[in-house]
């Protein structure tokens, strides 16, 4: 199904807060919105895109490839963006995300075996005074996780792969 | 009045347009400031910092708005950065120092930053000997890397980018040329960096991959051998290969282009073409070529081409002498005199087209020009005059174009009609389908297959102004089944014939249509009608049969068929006589462009066997008829030509050579300005005139 | 920009006057570190925050956060000389006055200045040394 089959609505939401005659620039909403049920932008939604907005399937890419929010491959249902950067480090990160992956059995970078988690270190998500802190992206959308520890958030993992949602 | 503006640069005072780039300006005395990412055909990016040089400016008094002054001139301020020549416009007063300590620390430092991810790889690399990086390593930087080698970045060394291009990531510089040219040159966004910081790739997501027929002009452009063409990889290297200058044989726009060839011992010890690049012709193909004429040459060093004449013996064709073969075919076109048919197509030269018609002129017979656009003749009254360059039409100049879809039939000239219209010329289009160019048309007209006529005679009632009212219109015209289409354009064009960037322009389907049509060949119609009534028929570089224009089964009215060509086609195999010709890369030539530019082509590579130039041939043939015909060479061919036909008045062959210097500045030493295409320095080429203009 | 003076502490907190100081203001722009942090692991942190948003369009930012990354992570496991931290000073140095935008040029402030003011944080014997 194309992204305008899919999404009949949230398209012509989007479109409709940019000129017409400007049409690329809704490429960003449109990429999320496609990012939203695999985790990763297809081949197929940039086509999609592409064809919506007036551009080339390459110009659309251009977009994925630069952002670190769009992700062009498949991982777990859930990414765990942890953030290591200076300040969330000397609050104990660094420690945080190594006890993390031990108790995931995973390395920085992979998936839990049921496909549920993937454990990614990332930049500056500024959260720098509520650190160990961490933003899961999923299907409902992403969510800051502040002050966590490794136990609250083996917490929070179960009940993700319990419910399939987010517990806040 | 265009306003000046006066700089120095390196000492040096000059006076340049205001709005020059410091780097543009520096060019113009011979200071060549090194650049990657620049390039003088594209808008600047400012990217890879190769440029950078120091700028002062003269201090301004803030609150009298004078400028300050110290010992009698003003005080100048450098600023605390350096500044990219490429994107800073010069400004009254400027001072530029390019080779000072702080410059040329820079310089040298860039290029240290780049090299430490670049590849050793000169040894296996295409580009080495005419590579911008090796030259500007060579002149600017340290010889000793201080970056460690293990470390140094990885990525795929062989990505195919479609079948026509490879990619080497590691060797790539992210100056984004390439990237640049496809989007605002050609038009065709196919090629993207992918991710960011030192991961940045470039790629392509369209199907097929890097999908535009302008592809190989990238590698021209590209500073490093990152972009190489599948056609030439590894063939040869620059230092060994000689250049001849040329003309592409496949379509009307008349490409200026250069072969590179070299004695190869695995070609038994022949010269062989290597690759095609542009030449610079700024009023023909500025540096660029499209792929089909940059990898469309092959055919001349086809295995199957003729060496040696041949004559049916028994239902057979034999190889035969020339002596016996010109014979032969002069004997039978003795016999059928005015009812012998010459059938030549625009593939050939005009000393070729010029000796035919000669001959058929000689013997009272016909000369017809092969599968052209009926009507064509028109062009010769109301074809584009002098002076006439598409780089020239913007606002104010209308351009229509009927019945053609320039992208497939000339690239090149959907890439300047394109440029044209961005620069705010009013495009037309009348089309029974969709093509590349819409999307810069102001108007577009949908018509039948074969419609076009009629929507063309209506022009001027749906558009008004923008037609009879524009400064300037020029009409291409293409296909649509008769003569009405070139009618009917030439209507709109009347009034204003013999002005300058106004008039027809056809779109051939070779390329000298133009010039046959000048030199009185009559385009053919029915060509059925004209083998079943010849007593004999002269073809040169024509395929009636195999393209099914004429039907070879009429055992009855059959005439002899006299077929001069470079193949073994289906009209020669069933020939009387077939006389092997020269490939326009094995002599000296000249054609016609459909701009009515006459551009002389020189040999690249020695004949193949026993194979004569065309004219010659027909020269041969007159001889033993009687009359005297100039076949001795090209160039005494066209004397003749020139004083006999008006347009050509004039022409000559040291004036076809005659070149006149063309900005950008193209391959010089300076390589790394504006790639490897070719300076021109075999001829420009001569307008020609229009003799038959009525006013 | 690494200061570690009670002149910093007492200098308001405003564009010029931060300017007198040798640094400049911007996002996170004040961080305070105690002296269990070791100078090393703190720009390793920094330099790979800006080598990882680096856009790459232009060479030295592009180029010299890739060098400079390879040359702290170096010095942080303990196996870099002398030589390479003066290396990793002449990168960061190098790269100045030369960048598109201002990302490439505060990616070598702090390097510079912490190389310059905490040297001994930067030799072999400080090498995992203690960190957050």
């Amino acid at each position: 199904m194309s992204l305008v089959e899919k999404y009949p609505q949230e398209v012509k939401k989007i479109l409709a807060k940019y000129p017409p005659e400007q049409k690329r620039s809704a490429v960003m909403p449109l990429l999320y919105l496609s990012q939203r049920e695999e985790g990763y932008v297809t081949r197929g939604a940039m086509e999609d895109i592409a064809a919506i907005i007036g551009v080339t399937p390459t110009e659309v890419a251009e977009i994925v490839g630069f952002y670190t929010l769009y992700h062009d491959e498949k991982a777990g249902k859930y990414r765990m963006q942890v953030c290591t950067d200076l300040p969330c480090a000397l609050r104990g990160a660094d420690k945080f995300l190594e006890e993390l992956c031990a108790n995931l059995g995973v390395k920085v970078g992979e998936t839990t075996a049921d496909g549920t988690v993937t454990v990614e270190a990332v930049m500056c998500l500024a959260g720098c005074d509520k650190a160990p802190m961490f933003q899961v992206q999923g299907p409902d959308g992403i969510a800051y996780h502040e002050n966590m520890t490794v136990d609250r958030t083996m917490e929070l993992v179960a009940a993700l792969r319990k419910s399939g949602k987010e517990v806040k | 009045m265009a306003k000046m503006v006066s700089l120095t640069i390196d000492g040096r005072s000059i006076s340049v347009l205001e709005g020059t780039l410091i780097v543009n300006a520096a060019k113009t005395i011979g200071i060549d400031i090194p650049v990657f990412c620049y390039h003088p055909k594209m808008e600047p990016v400012g990217m890879c910092r190769q440029c950078l040089v120091e700028v002062g400016r003269p201090m301004i008094d803030r609150s009298t708005g004078q400028p300050v002054m110290e010992g009698g001139q003003p005080k100048i301020a450098f600023g605390p950065k350096l500044e990219t020549a490429c994107t800073t416009p010069v400004s009254e007063g400027m001072i530029v120092l390019s080779q000072s300590e702080k410059a040329k620390a820079s310089q040298k430092e860039i290029l240290e930053f780049l090299l430490t991810s670049h590849p050793l790889d000169c040894p296996v690399c295409d580009k080495g000997g005419e590579c911008p990086l090796q030259n500007l390593t060579m002149e600017h930087a340290s010889p000793q890397s201080r970056f460690i080698y293990d470390e140094k970045h990885h990525a795929e060394k062989h990505v195919a980018l479609g079948d026509k291009i490879w990619l080497d990531r590691e060797r790539c510089i992210q100056c984004g040329r390439c990237i640049r040219f496809q989007d605002t040159v050609a038009g065709e966004p196919v090629l993207a960096f992918y991710q960011r910081g030192r991961a940045t790739d470039i790629i392509t997501n369209s199907e097929p991959p890097f999908d535009s027929i302008f592809s190989g002009n990238t590698t021209d452009i590209c500073p490093v051998g990152a972009l190489t063409t599948a056609d030439f990889r590894f063939g040869a290297r620059p230092w060994e290969m000689k250049a001849a200058a040329s003309i592409c044989s496949l379509c009307p726009v008349g490409c200026n282009v250069t072969f590179n060839t070299r004695r190869e011992a695995k070609a038994n010890g022949k010269v062989v073409i290597k690759r095609a690049l542009p030449r610079q012709n700024e009023q023909v193909n500025e540096i660029w070529m499209c792929d089909r004429g940059r990898f469309g040459w092959h055919y001349t060093e086809s295995e199957e081409r003729l060496a040696k004449p041949l004559v049916r013996k028994n239902g057979k064709l034999e190889k035969v002498s020339w002596g016996k073969a010109i014979s032969l075919a002069a004997n039978l076109l003795a016999d059928s005199k005015k009812d012998a048919v010459v059938l030549a197509s625009g593939r050939l030269s005009n000393e070729d087209l010029f000796n035919l018609k000669q001959l058929a002129d000689g013997l009272g017979g016909e000369a017809l020009l092969y599968d052209s656009l009926p009507g064509g003749e028109l062009t010769t009254t109301y074809g584009v005059p002098a002076g006439t360059n598409i780089s020239d039409m913007g606002a104010g100049t209308t351009i229509v174009v009927a019945a053609s879809d320039l992208y497939h039939e000339t690239p090149i000239w959907h890439l300047r009609v394109k440029q044209a219209a961005e620069r705010g010329a009013t495009l037309v289009i009348v089309n029974s389908e969709a093509t590349k160019l819409d999307k810069y048309a102001k108007h577009i007209v949908r018509c039948e297959k074969g419609g076009a006529a009629k929507k063309v005679n209506g022009l001027v009632k749906e558009f008004g102004d923008a037609i009879s009212a524009a400064e300037n219109l020029v009409v291409f015209f293409g296909a649509d089944g008769s003569s009405a289409l070139a009618e009917a354009c030439a209507e709109l064009v009347k009034s204003r014939a013999g002005k300058p960037n106004n008039g027809l322009i056809g779109v051939w389907p070779r390329a000298n249509d133009q010039g046959a049509l000048e030199l009185g060949f009559k385009p053919a119609r029915d060509l059925q009608a004209v083998f079943d009534r010849a007593s004999v028929v002269y073809v040169a570089g024509a395929d009636p049969i195999g393209d099914g224009a004429v039907n070879a089964k009429n055992k009855k009215q059959r005439p002899f068929v006299i077929v001069q060509e470079l193949f073994l086609t289906e009209t020669a195999s069933l020939a009387d006589i077939v006389l092997p010709a020269q490939a326009y890369t094995e002599r000296d030539g000249s054609y016609a462009s459909g701009e009515r530019r006459v551009q002389r082509f020189y040999p690249a590579v020695p004949p193949l066997g026993e194979t004569k130039a065309d004219y010659a041939i027909t020269a041969q043939l007159a001889a033993e008829l009687g009359f005297e015909l100039e076949g001795r060479s090209a160039r005494l061919v066209m004397d003749k030509l020139a004083a006999s036909v008006k347009s050509f008045t004039g022409i000559s062959y040291r004036k076809l050579a005659e070149v006149t210097e063309q900005w950008p500045i193209i391959g010089r030493g300076d390589l790394y300005y504006g790639g490897t295409s070719y300076q021109n320095s075999q001829g420009l080429g001569v307008h020609l005139s229009l003799e038959n203009k009525k006013a | 920009m690494i200061l570690a003076d009670d002149k910093a502490l007492d200098t308001p907190m405003d564009y010029a006057s931060v300017r007198t100081l040798g640094a400049d203001l911007g996002s996170a722009s004040v961080i305070v570190i105690n002296d269990s942090v070791s100078l090393d692991w703190v720009i390793n942190k920094t330099i790979h925050f800006f080598k990882h948003e680096s856009c790459g369009k232009c060479t030295p930012c592009r180029e010299g956060t890739y060098w400079m990354l390879h040359l702290i992570e170096r010095i942080e496991r303990g196996e870099a000389t002398k030589e390479n931290v003066e290396l990793l000073h002449q990168v960061a140095k190098q790269m100045q006055n030369k960048c598109l935008c201002p990302l490439g040029e505060f990616s070598t402030m702090a390097v510079t200045t912490a190389i310059e003011r905490f040297p001994a944080d930067f030799t072999p014997s400080s090498a995992g040394g203690k960190h957050g």
